[in-house]
């Protein structure tokens, strides 16, 4: 009897899930008919096929929905590229767990938005008040982005980047793997024009930016790309000063919070390290970790301060071979 | 029929034809995100990452040579990309992490079903997934993974078993506290 049970529950278990060959139909249901317990484990598993299929369901019931979102992804091409620069606000809106762009964001802010915090009785004497005011004033600014737990699976560790060029009206995000350049995204706002390339296939779009999106830009950019907002963004948090040190030969003095308050994260380091000599970041690192006990590393160096970005120096080329969109 | 019928939409695609690309999302993004979901265990994950898939199913699209082979090759696709997404989380086996209740989930019984898949075996919980969600045919899902027809009946058949114990587990502890 046991082992005609445990063959039985292999035949429940293709029951329920509709693989069971009619010819052995037969032989289950006169197994059932005198055996109690395999009707206890049939019972239990068609209950459980039940739930299961009502489950999937419910997942289902957004289907057209998925499909509509892709369909524009795919006529505009556009999603796709605002999740290249604009995954911070897509990321955030979807998944409990994307938190990369606010790290990020946070990151810029716990180094500039020290500068409060600690005020003018630094170790070293850096000016913390003067690191703020030499960001704000920068015209424009470069830096590469790395980082881990991103939502985007072409973000990985170390081999892929991206470099982010930042002024007041335009930005461009050029990512990276294997050191190859594979998507360019470049936004006008001035001209309201955006260009997407994909390296990788050979092919771009040039577009014109809506009122809205140029409004949507200028209010993320304040709050993702400015310093002045992310100092204010980050007064909040308390920090600590870390003591000097030496950064791709530059001379550095750090800052570090542990404050995660307000953030969406279970727990959260961030360290600012600012050069003893100019007054401008050099390095930004966060972990953090979020609810679903993912880890995610976020780095900005490579910072390039004061540099004019006009559209001419910034806008990308677009090879001739490439076919638009 | 169906694989004559991607054949002439992937040539209407390759000649440059967005709208044709529609049909094929029609027809296969179902599918796709069935896959993804088997594989990372989540809706939101699965909903990226099948986006993601399909948006470079469209962009490489010149590169597929056979046209009826669009199912699996976006299948493949899928696959990758959520093997780069659980790879960058260091994870190589199922999500086993406890997870908080998702919205959308309207009851503890909801959250108690999607953990409990969640702890399964990627190799099971994948044919399981689709086998639910994209329609209980053995023979279509081991077409899609590639493996045989046995093959795909013996692992749905173990992840059945499995998830009932882990249901079963479950219930017991809830008793327990």
């Amino acid at each position: 009897m046991k082992s005609d049970c445990k063959k039985i529950k292999d035949q429940i278990a293709d029951l329920v899930t509709g693989i069971l060959p009619e010819t052995q139909v037969h032989e289950l249901e006169q197994h059932l008919n005198k055996c109690a317990t395999c009707r206890g484990y049939a019972r239990a598993l068609k209950d459980e096929d039940m739930l299961l299929t009502e489950f999937f369901a419910k997942i289902d019931t957004n289907m057209t929905s998925r499909q509509e979102r892709v369909l524009q992804t795919v006529n505009r091409s556009c999603l796709s590229k605002k999740t290249d620069t604009l995954l911070i606000r897509r990321t955030i809106m979807k998944s409990p767990i994307t938190k990369l762009a606010v790290a990020a964001a946070v990151i810029a802010v716990v180094v500039l938005g020290l500068v409060e915090f600690i005020g003018t009785g630094s170790k070293s004497g850096v000016v913390w008040a003067e690191v703020a005011r030499n960001v704000e004033a920068s015209p424009g600014a470069i830096w590469r982005l790395r980082g881990t737990g991103s939502r985007d699976p072409n973000d990985d560790w170390p081999n892929a980047y991206k470099i982010i060029w930042s002024s007041p009206t335009v930005t461009r995000t050029d990512r990276y793997r294997d050191g190859q350049i594979y998507r360019t995204l470049y936004f006008n706002l001035e001209a309201r024009t955006e260009t997407f390339v994909a390296h990788d296939a050979s092919n771009y779009l040039k577009e014109a930016l809506s009122e809205e999106m140029v409004r949507r830009m200028r209010s993320d950019k304040d709050r993702w790309t400015d310093p002045q907002s992310l100092i204010n963004c980050c007064l909040a948090l308390k920090h600590q000063a870390l003591d000097r040190k030496t950064i791709d030969g530059v001379l550095c003095e750090g800052i570090e919070t542990t404050d995660s308050s307000g953030l969406p994260f279970k727990s959260f380091t961030g360290r600012g390290w600012v050069s003893v000599e100019t007054g401008y970041p050099v390095l930004v690192e966060i972990e953090a970790i979020d609810d679903g006990d993912i880890r995610h590393t976020s780095t900005l160096d490579q910072f390039q301060w004061n540099v004019d970005l006009s559209a001419e120096d910034v806008e990308p080329e677009i090879p001739t071979d490439y076919e638009p969109l | 029929m169906n694989e004559s019928l991607d054949e002439s939409v992937v040539r209407a695609c390759r000649q440059g034809d967005k709208t044709a690309y529609a049909v094929l999302v029609k027809r296969h993004y179902r599918h796709v995100f069935a896959m993804c979901l088997g594989v990372l265990g989540n809706v939101h994950d699965a909903e990226d990452i099948a986006q993601e898939a399909m948006l470079k199913g469209f962009l490489k699209i010149k590169k597929l040579d056979k046209g009826e082979q669009f199912e699996i090759w976006i299948l493949r696709i899928a696959r990758n990309l959520c093997f780069d997404l659980l790879r960058r989380r260091k994870r190589i086996k199922a999500i086993t992490i406890k997870q908080p209740m998702q919205p959308g989930q309207r009851t503890v019984e909801d959250h108690n079903l999607q953990e409990s898949i969640r702890r399964l075996p990627q190799e099971l919980r994948v044919p399981l997934t689709m086998c639910y969600f994209d329609g209980k045919n053995a023979k279509t899902i081991a077409e899609k993974l590639n493996i045989s027809h046995s093959g795909a009946c013996q692992r749905i058949r173990e992840a059945r078993k499995q998830l009932h114990e882990l249901l079963r587990e479950r219930k017991n502890n809830e008793k327990r506290l």
